[in-house]
């Protein structure tokens, strides 16, 4: 039986006097490959940022498997490029909670920094300033930070976002080619529904103010009806190949047959 | 010593330059006290004017700064409404003004760390409430304090030519403390500032290193306003941390080049107002200033080329 990770129990999520969504029940587990998806708003961020405890739960609880470790991948506009650091610094902080204070930098995080760097294809940039990188070039080289630490699970917020279709799917391969046979757990958010449509094993479905809250795999969510009571447009579902195409007609308005998943 | 000075030619030109009868060798002894002081506290804050300009927390420290002063005047408004003369509270420095200056200082920072989540009220709004409330009131103490005033203001805005043994062992101490924390927490307070989300989920513990960052800055300023004034070190902590970033893309090379513009700054404007009789305050600020003009020249330069 693969291991549990991550155990969440009636948790409650929401910024200070502004409580989202309650009622979370989820259990993430070794190897699991999460899309979590919704619309804007709807509490994607805010879930994940609570599972890492950036912010504080409003009710829950979540039990995390000793010694358990996280990488963070933010959106990659969270970082101020008024800083004057190369991508291999970038990369190298991955490293610092393991290091420690009052201890430097040794030429082994470096060197794991660079195997990092290398892996996810971005090696000839380290010496770059991180300001002077592409938007898919840093989002490589934030995705090796997310690595360096080499944490149990690699949490991924809009990895693609405002990316061009080759960007798109270049990061989306790496990400897939690096958790392949790694035993790694993947949690990412996306508002790309086609791409977590065909890379996701799991999804969480979200919406916050209709208290929408659901688990399952993708093929069990992955269908016409969920996604319509989701984000209130009709969706069809097409396969094509063993890929998914998704496709959305028209709005409908959130009527009288309230969300269907409510969480209990 | 006089005899070795004039063997060396650019330096006796230097250092032998006459102001009302006296070299500037003759007067360092009389003036060492502020020179060191200048110099210690343009170090200081240059160093961590990077911190301040990279996490946009500018209005930050002049908010601190005049909540600091506000401490000083306080302390002797305290004083006063028990009798105390002035120059008692003035002796009594470090357990008087310099103490209530430097808990006002990092009790302003510890408040100005908390991330404001109210809509309607902005972070900016509540710096400029922090800057021009303190100074208002410190303004009204200076004015119910009208005979004693010009003690106050010696310590509330410095003088950078004579300061005491005492203020500069204070200055030394703290420059020492302040530097040393931020050798051992170099990694911790960089991360947490760049990224502090990400640093909080690699399990940093992200508030605390903030809010030990900015009490840093605090008592740095709450400090060195009692050494040489509130216009220098709020100068000492952008200008030369500026001119630094527009220079390099290599954090390690921000930090050393604001710390070598910052002293320089502090040198050649303590000596550029004994010679033409300046103030030096705001001979140091000025000074500071050129060094702004290489980065503002190479910002020019690299626009021009790319045709922008």
């Amino acid at each position: 039986m693969t291991p549990v990770l991550l155990e969440v129990r009636n948790l409650a999520i929401g910024y200070v006097g502004r409580p989202l969504l309650s009622g979370i029940n989820l259990s993430i587990a070794q190897g699991d490959w999460w899309g979590v998806v919704g619309p804007n708003g709807a509490g994607k961020t805010t879930l994940m940022k609570t599972l890492l405890g950036i912010i504080p739960a409003h009710a829950g609880t979540i039990e995390a498997r000793p010694g358990l470790s996280f990488g963070y991948v933010p959106q990659r506009g969270v970082i101020d490029d008024i800083f004057p650091l190369s991508a291999l610094d970038v990369v190298v902080m991955g490293r610092y909670p393991r290091i420690g204070p009052g201890r430097r930098v040794s030429q082994a995080d470096r060197e794991l920094a660079l195997s990092y760097m290398a892996r996810v294809g971005i090696a000839n940039l380290a010496g770059k300033p991180f300001r002077s990188l592409s938007g898919g070039q840093k989002q490589r080289t934030l995705i090796a930070r997310g690595l360096v630490r080499e944490p149990d699970v690699l949490v991924l917020d809009e990895p693609t976002d405002g990316m061009d279709l080759a960007g798109e799917t270049g990061i989306m391969e790496l990400i897939s080619d690096l958790v392949r046979g790694s035993g790694r757990t993947l949690l990412m958010i996306s508002h790309s529904l086609n791409l977590v449509a065909n890379y996701a094993r799991q999804l969480m479905l979200i919406h916050g103010h209709e208290g929408v809250f659901r688990t399952g795999t993708t093929d069990e969510l992955l269908n016409g009806q969920t996604l319509e009571a989701l984000y209130h447009v009709s969706v069809e579902v097409h396969g094509s190949n063993g890929r998914r195409f998704l496709f959305a007609h028209g709005s409908r308005e959130p009527d009288s047959q309230e969300a269907r998943w409510k969480t209990s | 010593m006089e005899d070795l000075v004039k063997s060396i030619p650019v330096l006796s030109s230097l250092l032998l330059v006459e102001r009302n009868g006296m070299t500037f060798l003759d007067a360092l002894p009389i003036l060492q006290n502020g020179l060191l002081a200048g110099v210690l506290v343009a170090l200081v804050s240059a160093f961590l004017g990077i911190y301040v300009i990279l996490k946009r927390i500018v209005f930050v420290s002049a908010a601190i700064s005049q909540v600091s002063s506000l401490g000083v005047a306080c302390a002797f408004l305290v004083a006063g409404l028990f009798g105390h003369h002035a120059s008692e509270v003035k002796s009594q420095f470090l357990s008087g003004p310099g103490a209530t200056s430097v808990v006002f200082a990092c009790v302003a920072a510890i408040i100005l760390a908390r991330q404001v989540s109210e809509k309607r009220i902005t972070r900016e709004s509540i710096l400029g409430i922090g800057y021009i409330l303190p100074a208002g009131l410190t303004l009204l103490i200076l004015d119910a304090l009208s005979a004693e005033a010009h003690a106050i203001e010696d310590i509330l805005f410095g003088n950078s030519v004579f300061v005491s043994v005492e203020q500069l062992r204070v200055q030394a101490v703290t420059a020492a403390a302040v530097l040393l924390i931020h050798f051992v927490l170099y990694k911790e307070f960089i991360f947490t500032s760049l990224d502090p989300e990400t640093a909080t989920a690699s399990g940093l513990r992200t508030r605390l290193f903030n809010r030990i960052l900015l009490l840093t800055i605090a008592f740095t300023i709450s400090v060195s306003i009692m050494s040489i004034g509130a216009l220098p070190v709020f100068a000492f902590m952008v200008i030369p941390a500026s001119a630094a970033l527009t220079l390099t893309e290599r954090l390690g090379s921000a930090f050393l080049l604001s710390v070598s513009f910052g002293v320089s700054a502090a040198l050649v404007g303590f000596y550029l107002s004994f010679v033409f009789s300046l103030p030096t305050g705001p001979a140091m600020l000025t000074t500071a200033g050129l060094f702004l003009i290489p980065g503002g020249a190479k910002t020019a330069f690299l626009r021009w080329r790319s045709g922008a």
